[in-house]
């Protein structure tokens, strides 16, 4: 099994398109933190707008802390797209490219090959999320050092310096859950396509309805919304609310990983009884 | 049946309405250079696929040294080499690299990449991406992978696929060099002249069917067609004209077929006095094949 494993991980992390996201996000973050402390004091003008009437603000309320709340919020919903960029390809690119011909030829097991897959998949997503966000809190920090981060929740809610980061943390666990059934339906997809186009198309135009029913505010979307994966990609904002909305997050752990399971399943099923004629 | 490695009885596979294979029963003796001879389309890539698993639907029995074997057995890739179709890589991996991912999957040492790579004269370029080969260098790189193991069988569909004449040259004898190292080899080919030239052993897929296996020697006896070498063949033309039917005749080979079976003794005395440097008896093959 490890021998499989890698294997996997040399074919995947071999590719140029594995770095993508790792190069985008590199790239990215440093030039959103910096337009945050370059137009700081607009933003929080934006921000706090009317509120300036009822508070005294002394200081800016714009630091590392703040600048990762904005960056994770606007980005997390782009997410999804990035997550597909190894499971797309890591079935469907070896029917493609016949390279099944070559490696489910040897004395290795159907199951084990699809079990190395997956864990492959799944810690590249892992491995992703954790870079996006604490890259990014890592550039804010230095960037625009630390502080009070000031959210909204009822009304204003002030985290103080220490009871913060562990609420990061928590965001990323949670949407990390999200992101990881994005992949397993990625991989569903890659298990019956011939071409790596096909399941990233497939799935974002899948998170794009769901996040759609999550957004257009219809009691039917509204009732079925907790039970899809979709309805929590934005979950990380629920981390810096008081008290913390566990129970939503515990919904979040066994919706997404039924949904995860259900797509590994059938693409396991699908995998291993498939004929390979590419 | 003790001179038998593999069995195949009755496999029929069918994609939807279309019948691959239908009934095909044959068998390939030990240590045999065995051929399978078929037009494209005939079915000889489906059977390949469906011993390693490859294709997982199919009906019949395979029985691999006497012991009828599950569908999808590991003994199927454990101890059987394949090529299958043309040959596939990580092409943005390098030759070595590829093999040391099949390696790691086979229970193989390292110093047996080298082996291989030797084998097939492609030490030299083993550090190149596959991307960078040409379609000879990469079959030739398959048939390395397929020898990674060390297989007691070597399944090899199209062998000579995309290789110059030197390279049909280095594969034939490689393939020679297997047989004599104790190893079964079993081609697929379109190519009549391949399997007259190595096999020891073939059958005729056509249309999903197949013939009965036959021994080359068994098939070189039935036929009565004679390669004749004679220096200045024009003056030895008319004479054979008189004998036999004359089916070609370049620079100074004539390729005689006679109505009855003769000996080479009786051609011998025949050409008497006339300059005859070789004879050889050629395979019917062609006539086999057509008419199977």
């Amino acid at each position: 099994m490890i021998n499989l494993f890698h294997n996997e991980l040399i074919k995947a992390f071999y590719k140029r398109r594995t770095y993508i996201s790792f190069i985008l996000i590199t790239f990215l973050i440093p030039v959103i933190v910096y337009a945050i402390d370059y137009g700081a004091i607009s933003l929080q003008t934006k921000i706090y707008g009317q509120m300036e009437d009822s508070f005294i603000f002394i200081g800016s309320i714009i630091n590392g802390y703040l600048s990762t709340y904005i960056i994770v919020a606007i980005l997390i919903t782009h997410m999804p797209f990035l997550s597909t960029i190894i499971p797309s390809e890591i079935i469907s690119g070896e029917y493609s490219k016949g390279t099944f011909r070559l490696y489910l030829t040897r004395s290795i097991s159907r199951k084990k090959v699809f079990i190395s897959k997956l864990m492959v998949v799944y810690l590249y997503t892992s491995i992703m999320m954790f870079y996006f966000f604490f890259y990014s809190l890592l550039v804010s920090y230095i960037l625009l050092g630390g502080g009070e981060l000031i959210v909204f929740h009822k009304g204003i809610l002030l985290l103080s310096e220490d009871d913060i980061i562990w609420r990061f943390f928590l965001g990323y666990v949670s949407s990390n859950l999200v992101m990881l059934s994005v992949s397993s339906l990625c991989l569903l997809f890659s298990s019956f396509s011939k071409n790596s186009v096909t399941p990233i198309i497939s799935t974002i135009s899948i998170v794009f309805i769901g996040s759609a029913i999550s957004f257009i505010p219809i009691d039917i979307f509204e009732m079925v919304d907790p039970y899809l994966f979709t309805g929590y990609i934005d979950i990380f904002l629920l981390s810096f609310h008081y008290p913390v909305p566990y129970d939503i997050f515990g919904n979040c752990l066994i919706v997404c990983s039924l949904w995860s399971s259900l797509f590994v399943f059938i693409a396991y099923y699908n995998f291993n009884y498939r004929d390979i004629l590419e | 049946m003790d001179n038998i490695i593999l069995d195949f009885q009755n496999i029929s596979k069918s994609y939807k309405s279309i019948k691959a294979l239908s009934d095909i029963s044959f068998s390939i003796p030990k240590n045999s250079i065995f051929g399978i001879l078929g037009a494209n389309g005939s079915g000889k890539s489906t059977l390949m696929k469906i011993l390693p698993g490859l294709i997982m639907d199919w009906s019949g029995k395979i029985f691999y040294n006497n012991k009828l074997v599950e569908k999808n057995d590991n003994i199927l890739r454990k101890d059987f080499g394949y090529l299958i179709e043309s040959p596939t890589f990580y092409e943005y991996l390098s030759a070595k690299k590829n093999l040391e991912i099949l390696s790691r999957i086979s229970d193989v040492k390292e110093n047996h990449i080298e082996y291989v790579l030797d084998l097939v004269d492609l030490n030299h370029r083993c550090f190149d991406k596959v991307h960078e080969f040409s379609y000879g260098m990469k079959q030739r790189l398959g048939i390395a992978q397929a020898l990674l193991h060390n297989p007691d069988i070597i399944i090899l569909d199209e062998p000579n696929n995309g290789l110059d004449p030197n390279g049909i040259h280095d594969m034939i004898k490689l393939i020679k060099n297997l047989k004599a190292e104790g190893k079964t080899i079993c081609i697929s080919t379109h190519n009549l002249k391949d399997v007259e030239e190595i096999c020891t052993h073939f059958t005729v897929f056509r249309k999903g069917k197949c013939s009965q296996s036959k021994s080359m020697i068994d098939q070189l006896k039935q036929s009565n067609k004679w390669l004749i070498n004679m220096e200045n063949s024009d003056s030895g033309i008319s004479l054979l004209k008189e004998n036999f039917k004359i089916l070609n005749h370049f620079d100074n080979k004539i390729l005689i077929q006679s109505d009855s079976e003769i000996t080479v003794n009786q051609l011998i005395k025949i050409l008497k006095g006339y300059p005859v440097s070789k004879i050889s008896k050629q395979s019917n093959l062609i006539d086999y094949f057509s008419n199977d």
